[in-house]
């Protein structure tokens, strides 16, 4: 397919959303509505990338397979990435979306974003949009191809680097570097966390990747396409929160994590989950209410640590404020000295008819024009206002369910109906009682037993039926019966740990259990060992089935008797071993569920930590705020704005 | 706001279906009769369970984000999984992709895109097998859902409700599910009731109904009990629906009637779609 030979530069001014030839030959397919591949339909594709693909480097290479001999793939949220062995050494990422909405839109980001990820060098890997990129289903779809990063994620980083206090460290100096570098540029990466950045070289090399949320100054006053991680993101970050120095709350989670596991990596066992690096999302939103603030705070005081406490505040102070108002952070950047490691050549990118020229261009140029592959297509942004191109979920806020009920319609005209029945029987069922007592102070011929249906009454229609107050007492059962479940995996887990405590492995597991059998049980049949065989035993220092494992003989001991007991001693062994199957298979098991039980309860305190704030926030609810409720006056020390 | 819990490996959400594998579904379905019907679906549910395991993948490790439970029904109530897995109710799915009973190694016919045809051999996992006899004891089925969901809520009270699917192809033969369908519909987790789907594929070339709101324009009585069976979506369900390009409402039920294959795949799609995963 021959390129057009008209394409100009861009010029500088012309910063608007359009840039290139109109003509290009490239252009995308216009399919509005065509049906969209989904992952599992990918995964079969990229089984033969000689067919699949157009790039004649990934046509070359050998996707790579799991154990089970299908292609291991990552998924996001908007995409699936699949790993592709090229020649040699080299190693290829290739990027499918799983979603056809905003095709146009998205063409035209990543054509706006590649310009800028080349002025970060490698803290971001050159990409290239292809959009006749892969063939599923009779058609071409989009692919995103790159090389691939081999170095791993952060949190797989941080995970095996615990004991190594000063790679966190490190590590923290090079965040702080690549900010800068955003910042310089005036870009943000919108998603930082512990899947989007690789770190290499012990923490002194840092790679970006996931480039669905990055902005670029051809975004502004547009909406965000993603929100990014919850558990990195400001509480309060929305959609239209989309601008350069995005990434400084980000960091300093990352900082504070980073620092404070440096001092203690015990925190790391605490408070992560695999989701996070320490910090969650209910962390963020509410900093004084948050164990983990209160153990940070009290670590950056025992260790003395001035960098840690600073950003502790620093992030604590930005959490409070507005979304746009977070500080830089305080951890120095360090230099960054280039690695020397020489990026193997990328494919060729340029279309499959064009033959390689003499000298090998990288491969994000085209060798025909010696442009940038960006700079040839034509890309177009919608209307900044078109704000329904971007689908935004904003993280939610912190929402106290049970309040917010107080303020429903029905709750509310129920009240008001409880409120006036009360106004009006209160009075008559009093005016009643006083009457009949007085009645039967004049004619006391019998008891009016009536009075006390009329008390009831007063009681099941006022206070007791009271929407509020049974609004409060379903939060009451809520709290405690999370406390309950809490208590059950507690229970548990304590359960798991003493199985695990007496059985690291296999063998411990099984000697534990043979040392607790005493010698006493084989009097008994099937064995039926003599007294004098159990005092030759013990005299030869033999008092449990774990000292008499793996001995063939005994002096004095007649060996009919030495048969039968070593008989006993492998069928105990047998048992053993099959409870120790029964108990969870192996240690690796029961680890992995204990860390489970550990997750769900830190997730159940954290909902038992809200329900108590709501139930601290919640309006006064005793029977004199009641009665005030009746007489009209207003209540002291509850929420304004309340009827 | 309900259904609107965030998804992590503490707080997993379970998918749960039902499968009618009784005598009729041995019948050829659609007007080219290529395929039986207990062979559609089981490609169906094959599929959806590698899109359920492609969800959570992060390379070679599977994140436990969904647990997944199969109940077959023809003749008698069994469940569907085979192999090591079998037996079990709910099945995080991680192991679920660790265990499939094989890989099998099918043939296609594509375009190569320049106009011709290619064969292609393409690795498919297969973990539940097609099956086709008995009578269709669909109130027995949803029964024991129920247990099971019920057990699993109160395991997992902060998830995102588990979802139950029933496909079936046939009137059922043990009486009027329609309590039993309301007692699995009443249990929940903090974040919202179960929500049932019910899947009905004919053999008939007729029209087909997706995510009604009303009886309206409903064939029989069959078609109405099972409509009246399903869960009203939740309006991210329905904002879903409406992206793939169904006619969603508000009030429109999770309910197919006479699904093709192709709604059958959507529908299974839409139906586990939850709160956002990371």
């Amino acid at each position: 397919m021959p390129l057009q030979q008209n394409l100009r530069t861009i010029d500088s001014d012309n910063s608007a959303a359009t840039f290139g030839p109109a003509s290009y030959s490239a252009a995308p397919p216009a399919y509005p509505h065509r049906s969209w591949p989904d992952a599992v339909a990918f995964r079969e594709a990229v089984q033969h990338p000689e067919v699949t693909f157009s790039d004649p480097a990934l046509k070359r290479a050998e996707v790579s397979l799991d154990r089970r001999g299908l292609p291991v793939a990552y998924s996001g949220r908007f995409a699936i990435v699949f790993r592709l062995n090229g020649e040699g050494e080299q190693k290829w990422a290739a990027r499918c979306f799983t979603s056809g909405t905003e095709e146009e839109e998205r063409r035209a980001r990543y054509f706006l974003i590649a310009r800028y990820m080349e002025e970060l060098g490698d803290f971001a890997v050159p990409f290239r949009y292809l959009d006749q990129g892969i063939f599923v289903n009779g058609e071409w779809f989009p692919v995103l191809t790159m090389p691939w990063v081999s170095a791993p994620p952060m949190g797989r980083f941080v995970e095996k680097n615990l004991d190594k206090p000063e790679a966190l460290r490190r590590l923290c100096g090079t965040l702080s570097a690549l900010l800068g570098k955003l910042e310089e540029t005036g870009i943000s990466h919108g998603d930082w966390q512990h899947d989007n950045l690789l770190v290499a070289e012990g923490g002194t090399s840092v790679t970006l990747v996931d480039y669905d949320g990055v902005y670029v100054p051809e975004f502004a006053g547009r909406l965000s396409p993603e929100a990014g991680h919850p558990n990195y993101q400001h509480p309060q970050r929305g959609a239209e929160d989309f601008g350069p120095g995005q990434d400084r709350f980000s960091c300093l989670v990352i900082q504070a994590a980073l620092l404070a596991l440096s001092h203690d990596p015990s925190l790391w066992s605490r408070f992560s989950d695999g989701e996070s690096l320490l910090f969650k999302r209910s962390d963020l939103a509410a900093p004084s209410a948050s164990p983990l603030f209160y153990a940070l705070r009290e670590l950056a005081e025992r260790s003395k640590d001035p960098v840690l406490a600073d950003t502790l505040a620093c992030l604590e102070d930005a959490c409070y404020s507005a979304v746009g108002s977070t500080l830089p952070p305080v951890v120095p950047a360090t230099e960054i000295v280039a690695p020397q490691t020489a990026m193997a050549t990328p494919p060729s990118a340029a279309p499959a008819a064009l033959t390689p020229l003499a000298a090998t261009p990288p491969w994000y140029a085209t060798s025909l024009s010696g442009k940038k592959w960006w700079q040839e297509g034509e890309v177009t942004l919608s209307s900044a206002s078109g704000h329904t191109a971007y689908r935004v979920t904003a993280p939610p806020k912190e929402v106290f369910a049970y309040i917010e009920r107080l303020t429903h319609p029905e709750v509310l005209t129920e009240e008001n109906k409880n409120l006036w029945q009360a106004r009006v029987i209160v009075p008559l069922i009093v005016s009643l009682t006083v009457l009949s007592l007085f009645w039967i102070l004049r004619k006391a011929h019998f008891f009016p037993f009536y009075i006390f249906f009329w008390l009831f009454n007063l009681g099941n229609i006022g206070y007791a039926k009271w929407p509020r107050r049974k609004i409060y007492d379903e939060l009451s059962a809520e709290i405690k019966k999370m406390q309950r479940l809490i208590e059950e995996r507690k229970q548990r887990l304590s359960n798991r740990r003493a199985a695990l405590g007496m059985s690291g492995t296999l063998q411990d597991f099984v000697a534990d259990r043979l040392r607790k059998k005493s010698l006493q049980n084989t009097m008994s049949p099937p064995y039926n060992a003599s007294l004098d065989t159990l005092h030759l035993l013990r005299a030869a220092g033999i008092d449990n089935a774990l000292q008499l494992l793996n001995r063939s003989a005994v002096p004095g001991v007649p060996s009919h008797d030495m048969a039968s007991l070593t008989r006993w001693v492998q069928t105990l062994e047998m048992e053993a071993q099959s409870e120790y199957r029964r108990l969870g298979g192996s240690p690796q098991a029961m680890t992995a569920e204990m860390s489970r039980l550990q997750d769900e309860i830190s997730e159940f305190e954290r909902h038992v930590a809200q329900l108590s704030r709501e139930k601290e926030a919640f309006p006064n609810c005793s029977f004199g705020a009641y009665c005030r409720r009746l007489i009209g006056r207003p209540e002291p020390g509850t929420v304004s704005g309340r009827p | 706001m309900p259904y609107s819990a965030e998804i992590n490996r503490a707080k997993p959400t379970a998918f749960f279906f039902l499968i009618d594998q009784s005598g009729s579904m041995d019948d050829p379905w659609g007007l080219d009769g290529a395929k039986r019907k207990c062979d559609a679906v089981a490609d169906a549910i094959n599929r959806l369970l590698s899109t359920l395991v492609l969800r959570c993948a992060k390379g070679e490790d599977v994140r436990d984000y969904f647990q997944v439970g199969v109940l077959g029904y023809g003749g008698a109530v069994r469940t569907g999984f085979g192999g090591v897995l079998q037996g079990r109710q709910f099945i995080p799915i991680s192991e679920v992709a660790d265990h499939p009973l094989r890989v099998e190694q099918r043939t296609r016919k594509e375009e190569d895109g320049a106009g011709g045809l290619i064969e292609r051999t393409i690795r498919f996992p297969v973990w539940f097998e097609a099956n086709a006899n008995g009578s269709t004891p669909m109130t027995a089925a949803i029964e024991e859902a129920h247990q099971a969901v019920r057990a699993w809520c109160e395991l997992y009270p902060l998830s995102y409700p588990p979802a139950v699917i029933n496909i079936s192809d046939g009137e059922p033969t043990d009486g009027r599910p329609l309590s039993a369908a309301e007692r699995l519909r009443s249990i929940g987790t903090n974040d919202g009731k179960v929500l049932f789907f019910n899947i009905h594929i004919s053999g008939s070339n007729k029209r087909s109904v997706e995510f009604p709101d009303s009886q309206v324009g409903l064939p029989d009585e069959f078609a109405q009990m099972l409509f009246e069976m399903s869960s009203v979506l939740p309006p991210r369900l329905i904002a879903e629906a409406r992206r793939e390009g169904f006619g969603a409402s508000e009030g429109s039920r999770g309910f197919a009637f006479n699904a093709d294959l192709r709604s059958l795949i959507q529908f299974l799609d839409i139906g586990t779609r939850t709160a956002e995963l990371r």
